[in-house]
């Protein structure tokens, strides 16, 4: 046999081969695994700071219903939600009605969250010495007292809870700030903010494609 | 106030939607709590495995006719798999938040299963898990036709296709480029001698997913009878940009340009073609490794260059 019926021969064996793995690349088969998702979410507190410094922030809700629409949303089955966790507080200034002056600065500050449900209530932030104005627009770590983060967590626990039974409907959470604003010859004029960040981690199907 | 942040699940079911069109279009939905620093190196994996799909098999010949009809057309498929190291990344600590201990997470081609990092003061972070994937494969339809003053234009295109996901639109694909013979200048050369220089562009959506992708080559081959070995040196570029926006909170709009992507790229592979079907094979190192192979029907080096 010659050597080009030969080649010919292997390009055909080739070209079979080819046409036997193909299976349309451009549109892949695919599998549904089941694989680990985390969802951020954000409780925020906000405070206007006037004349002196004690201000309750006002209710908030964590509203257990649309967390639970969010989670379907997005794949998740409830029951299958692992934990919900605390993951960062950040704080930060909102407005600052002070200027020209720039030098207002917080002193020995703290926030204390309570609850409605349980009438329990953990500082989670203290020891707060900052100057105000560089905050104006930003997110920084907040200083977390001892304890704090523990106590979110026993709510996020519930929370949890709430998810996979739909039981309570929601948590009602407040915050107290408390510290000394100075220089105190000046009326206080800035609105600010706490961000207790969660993550709510759980197991999701999700169609990817399987070489 | 309590607001979900989903949108960082959006990105990573994008990427891979890009690369696999619209069986994946539900991924948008997946979760992810990724910083943006983070993101980058969940999704970096696909990144190189875009760039060493894409710019393979774009160049299969350095023979280009000086003036001479010459047209190939078929469809090459390209294929990189994935090592441990792709499986898995160091996280960088977000602000707020010290890790008590180190730890690897997955990246998007990583294991099902997420990890929860425990940090200082009670807090913790947890990390997404990924798809499991092994490999990555991509096929592209290329048009070659020629040739003036020994150039020759190359084209790739896919009509835009519906992702059937609202929220996501169109999947779009083009390349354009070319090569221009270098033998014609050196008619002394042992070998038939081409430089190339290829664009490649996707996006999905607006401006969801938009791959940009660069390729220049240097491509030598020389034909045995109706085989023709090839061997490519070429320089391959790609970013990406992403941008995720919930219409109800755009004031958390996503934006990650991923750094790009360059690299050395070597070619070397194996073309044969009886009358008008020509098959073809090659390896290429570049981004990352991986095989192409795929079929044409044409003229375009092969049996028709008689030296």
């Amino acid at each position: 046999m010659r050597a080009s019926t030969l080649a010919r021969l292997g390009v055909y064996l080739a070209l079979f081969v080819l046409l036997q793995g193909a299976k349309c690349p451009s549109i892949p088969s695919t599998k549904q695994v089941k694989m680990t998702v985390v969802a951020q979410n954000y409780i925020e507190f906000t405070f206007e700071a006037r004349g002196s410094l004690n201000y309750h922030s006002g209710d908030e809700t964590i509203d257990i219903q649309d967390l639970r629409q969010d989670l379907v949303d997005a794949g998740v089955t409830l029951e299958d939600v692992d934990s919900v966790v605390a993951s960062q507080v950040l704080y930060g200034v909102t407005a600052y009605g002070e200027l020209p002056d720039t030098d207002r600065e917080i002193v020995d500050g703290t926030v204390t969250l309570s609850r409605s449900d349980n009438a329990s209530s953990a500082t989670i932030i203290d020891n707060v010495d900052q100057e105000v104005y560089p905050l104006l627009g930003e997110l920084v770590p907040a200083p977390l007292a001892p304890g704090g983060i523990d106590y979110i967590n026993t709510l996020l626990a519930d929370v949890l809870e709430a998810i996979k039974t739909g039981s309570p409907s929601a948590f009602v959470v407040s915050a107290e700030a408390s510290g000394v604003s100075e220089p105190q010859g000046r009326e206080t004029n800035f609105d600010w903010r706490v961000r207790l960040y969660y993550h709510v981690i759980g197991w999701a199907d999700v169609e990817v494609p399987d070489f | 106030m309590i607001r979900p942040t989903v949108l960082r699940l959006i990105l990573p079911g994008l990427l891979l939607a890009a690369g696999v069109g619209a069986a994946t279009a539900q991924l948008n939905e997946d979760l992810l709590s990724l910083t943006d620093e983070n993101l980058k190196a969940y999704v970096d994996p696909l990144q190189v495995a875009l760039s060493g799909t894409l710019n393979s098999a774009v160049f299969r010949t350095g023979y280009v006719p000086r003036g001479k009809f010459d047209i190939a057309l078929g469809a090459a498929a390209m294929a990189v798999s994935f090592s441990d190291d792709d499986r898995s990344f160091r996280p960088v600590d977000p602000p707020g938040f010290s890790s008590l201990e180190p730890q690897d997470v997955p990246t998007i081609v990583g294991d099902l299963g997420g990890v929860i990092i425990p940090g200082e003061d009670g807090l913790a972070w947890a990390y997404p898990g990924g798809f499991d994937m092994e490999g990555f494969e991509i096929a592209a339809p290329q048009l070659s036709i020629g040739c003036v003053m020994g150039t020759r234009a190359i084209v790739r295109f896919i009509p835009p296709i519906d992702l059937g996901d609202s929220d996501l639109g169109e999947f779009e694909y083009f390349g354009v480029g070319g090569q221009h013979s270098i033998s014609q200048y050196m008619p002394n050369l042992p070998i038939d001698l081409a430089l190339g220089a290829f664009y490649q562009d996707f996006k999905i959506g607006e401006d969801l997913l938009h791959v940009q992708s660069m390729q220049f080559n240097v491509t030598g081959s020389r034909q045995y009878g109706i085989l023709q070995p090839y061997l490519g040196l070429g320089y391959d570029t790609l970013t990406l940009d992403a941008h995720a926006e919930d219409e109800d909170y755009p004031e958390d709009a996503i934006d990650v340009s991923l750094d790009r992507h360059s690299n050395v790229h070597f070619t070397a592979g194996l073309m044969a073609r009886l009358s008008i079907l020509g098959i073809y094979g090659e390896y290429n190192s570049g981004a990352t490794s991986g095989f192409a192979v795929g079929f044409d029907l044409g003229t375009m080096g092969g049996a028709h260059h008689a030296r």
